[in-house]
């Protein structure tokens, strides 16, 4: 039906009016939409009231001047919708006009009266029930009026017609006031929403931790229009140790306040409060300077305790919650997950740096595991070697003797070897198997009181045949008195003995010397000889364990046996707490140290006096 | 375990006289063994005992038999024998390795430089002693490249 839209649009235009129409001029419009069709009934009916001519005349002049004064209302409210706002003018003329409309059309008593219904009514929509009920009670007093100029008692009719008039503009009012409570209550809700969503629009924003709980506070500051905000973290989500208090809004003063709102905070953050809450979304409390704090505990259900206390400073005697319950726990649901959020993002971020930390110690873990092994079996094949050069002599010379006779000199002669190389072999295993026991922390060690110098002068006399045998000189400078220590005589003895071994196999002339002196609070024990030396690159890789055979073979030529006596040596040397270590140079010869620590009671306990020592070559 | 002649009767006088056996090794107690050994087997037998020495007592003696140790003071087996194999001087010259090193990557090492034998320490000197006879005898010099 091609009329309907057209129709439509006709009710559309009558309801809304003309496009440029101001939102608040809607209700004008409908009264000007109202007037045009009292004014269209009204007119074609008033032959069918019967009244003489001269009222008749009077009354289509009333409607002439209403449908006039439509006309301007009409034009003058898109000209100057100023003047028309509230509806103070339109309602007054309306008023006078439907009086002179009563008036000339036979008074209160006539039909005439129901156009006084339209006034209270349009009163009631614009301003409620006081100014409508007043134009009830002028039009009921003037009512009143006419009947006493009349000298006629109130009858029946004016007691309905005036009771109904009054019901009228009740029954109007309320229906505004309802509507007006309902669109304002609307409004409101929007106005939250709005405040809501602006509140909460940066949270989230930032995926740190710090500058997310600004964001929070911030968001705070703005619901509750307060100027300074405190938000304090639960102490288990800061375990970074970073500031737990952030301040926002008031960063120029009020140092005090903030201080005032952070103990706040405290107290709110004890888990008792969280639990006892109930369905408490925020707490008030009164500030020294009068104003007042709020205070919101931000956490999820499940959690024994809040994640964060956030207490905002707003001026006395705010009215609170300005908002809805609902928004409120909406806004503090926000503010929470944007706390929670921020401590995950944060959590994650540390086990992410913590994983590869842990991944970057596993490598190198196994880097060095690897290189372990690879040393051991580098170890292992060094060893194997350097046993087969004993091992060779031993097979050779014990075959020959079985294999031709020969004469007793040169059998003796053999046999000696085979014996001094089962020797060296045995020296050898036992190396092999000292460091493996230091290693494994399966060395037995015997601690006692060791005297020395004493164990030195000893050493020096089993020694001396033997570096002599070489044709070296061999001397022995122990200072005297020397205090008593606590150590292992029989590894001190396999130092010195290892030291005195490695001098003899790299010295073919000269001297080795053995010395012995006292510190402040060690005692110094050296063996320097006069042997080929040890380039600087060099000397910590000969107490190497497991690299040095091979690397000595190509610095130091070749050396006999494992090659493990030094790094024996020095652990001997450290478990006793001292050092070890070499000085040399290359063609002239090496001098290895070692210290012992001298025990604070040492002194006193020594018991008897060393014997003389003196050099002996 | 013995069961071979305690005086073993002396290899052919022609051998011996064509060219003395060089022993180069560093350990003075493997040195005396090979010595006694050989010569107790009737040959005539000279040593050095570090590398360098031992390249030059070489080319001074030029012996038909070198028993080269691998880890030596001043210069290594590996290149003395590779020294001894590129000389055309030298040719015939017949190099066995001997050392404690007994892997495969040294064998092979030893093979590259151009060693005829590898022998591993601890050796069995009844084993030389038949290498040595094995390669003295033969009439024609064994193939080598250099």
């Amino acid at each position: 039906m091609p009329t309907m839209p057209v129709l439509r649009d006709i009710f559309a235009y009558l309801w809304h009016g003309p496009p440029l129409l101001p939102p608040s001029l809607k209700v004008e419009w409908r009264f000007v939409v109202v007037r045009w069709i009292g004014i269209v009934f009204v007119a074609p009916g008033l032959p069918l009231a019967g009244l003489p001519m001269e009222r008749m005349t009077a009354a289509y002049t009333v409607l002439t001047i209403a449908a006039i004064y439509n006309v301007v209302i009409h034009r003058q409210m898109l000209a100057h919708p100023g003047i028309f706002t509230g509806g103070f003018v339109t309602t007054a003329a309306d008023a006078l006009l439907s009086i002179g409309m009563v008036q000339v059309g036979g008074g209160f008593e006539s039909p005439f009266y129901h156009v006084l219904y339209t006034v209270t009514i349009s009163a009631s929509m614009r301003y409620g029930y006081g100014p409508s009920l007043a134009m009830a009670f002028i039009i009921v007093g003037l009512d009143i009026g006419e009947h006493l100029n009349g000298s006629s008692a109130l009858n029946a009719p004016f007691v309905f017609r005036s009771g109904f008039l009054c019901l009228t503009a009740i029954l109007a009012s309320y229906l505004r006031e309802q509507a007006r409570r309902a669109e304002s209550a609307l409004q409101h809700r929007l106005r939250e929403a709005d405040l809501l969503n602006s509140a909460t629009a940066t949270l989230g924003a930032s995926l740190a931790f710090e500058p997310a709980l600004r964001e929070v506070a911030a968001a705070a500051s703005h619901f509750f229009g307060s100027k300074s905000a405190v938000l304090v973290p639960a102490p288990s989500l800061d375990d970074d140790g970073l500031d737990t208090t952030t301040i926002v809004s008031d960063q120029y003063a009020n140092k005090p306040m903030q201080e005032e709102l952070a103990t706040l905070c405290g107290r709110y953050a004890e888990p008792e409060v969280w639990q006892s809450r109930g369905d408490q979304l925020y707490f008030r409390e009164v500030l020294r300077n009068g104003q007042e704090a709020i205070v919101l505990l931000l956490g999820l259900l499940p959690r024994p305790s809040a994640l964060a206390t956030l207490a905002l400073a707003v001026p006395a005697g705010t009215r609170f919650p300005s908002v809805t319950h609902d928004i409120l726990e909406s806004f503090v649901e926000r503010m929470t997950l944007a706390v929670e959020n921020a401590s995950l993002y944060r959590a994650v971020a540390n086990r992410t740096d913590a994983l590869q930390q842990a991944y970057a110690e596993l490598a190198t873990a196994h880097q060095e595991l690897l290189r372990v092994d690879e040393m051991k079996t580098g170890f292992l094949a060094n060893v194997s070697h350097d046993f087969r050069t004993p091992l060779t002599s031993i097979r050779s010379f014990s075959e020959m003797l079985l294999s031709y006779d020969e004469e007793p000199e040169v059998q003796r002669e053999f046999l000696q070897i085979i014996n001094s190389e089962s020797e060296r072999l045995t020296r050898m295993v036992n190396d092999v198997l000292d460091i493996t026991k230091i290693e494994s922390g399966h060395m037995d060690w015997r601690m006692g009181t060791v005297d020395l110098a004493a164990l030195i002068e000893d050493s020096g006399r089993t020694y001396t045949t033997i570096v002599e045998r070489d044709g070296l000189a061999f001397v022995v400078d122990v200072e005297e008195n020397l205090p008593l220590i606590h150590a292992d005589r029989d590894r001190l003895q396999q130092v010195i003995g290892n030291l005195i071994d490695n001098a003899l196999k790299f010295t073919r002339k000269g001297e080795i010397r053995l010395a012995a002196h006292r510190t402040e609070d060690e005692i110094r024990v050296s063996l320097a000889d006069t042997g080929v030396g040890i380039p600087p690159e060099y000397q910590e890789m000969v107490f190497g364990k497991f690299q040095q055979i091979g690397q000595v073979n190509t610095v130091l030529d070749k050396p006999q046996g494992a090659g493990l006596g030094l790094s024996i040596c020095r652990e001997i040397v450290e478990y006793h707490d001292g050092r070890l270590w070499v000085e040399s140079e290359p063609g002239i010869g090496s001098t290895f140290t070692f210290t012992l620590p001298i025990p604070a009671e040492a002194d006193a306990a020594r018991v008897h006096p060393l014997d003389p020592v003196g050099a002996q070559s | 375990m013995i069961d071979g002649d305690p005086r073993p009767t002396a290899p052919a006088s022609a051998t011996s006289e064509r060219a003395p056996i060089l022993i180069v090794d560093d350990e003075p107690y493997i040195l005396r063994s090979l010595r006694y050994l050989l010569a107790r087997e009737g040959y005539e037998v000279e040593t050095a005992s570090d590398g360098e020495e031992g390249l030059a007592r070489i080319r001074d003696l030029r012996p038909r038999l070198v028993f080269l140790d691998i880890m030596m003071p001043r210069m290594s087996g590996y290149e003395v024998c590779e020294q001894v194999k590129q000389d055309a001087s030298l040719a015939g010259t017949y190099v066995i390795m001997l050392s404690a090193r007994g892997q495969q990557s040294d064998r092979e090492r030893g093979f590259l430089g151009g060693a005829d034998e590898y022998m591993t320490k601890p050796f069995s000197p009844r084993e030389v002693a038949a290498r040595v006879r094995a390669v003295l005898t033969s009439d024609t010099a064994p193939a080598v490249h250099g």
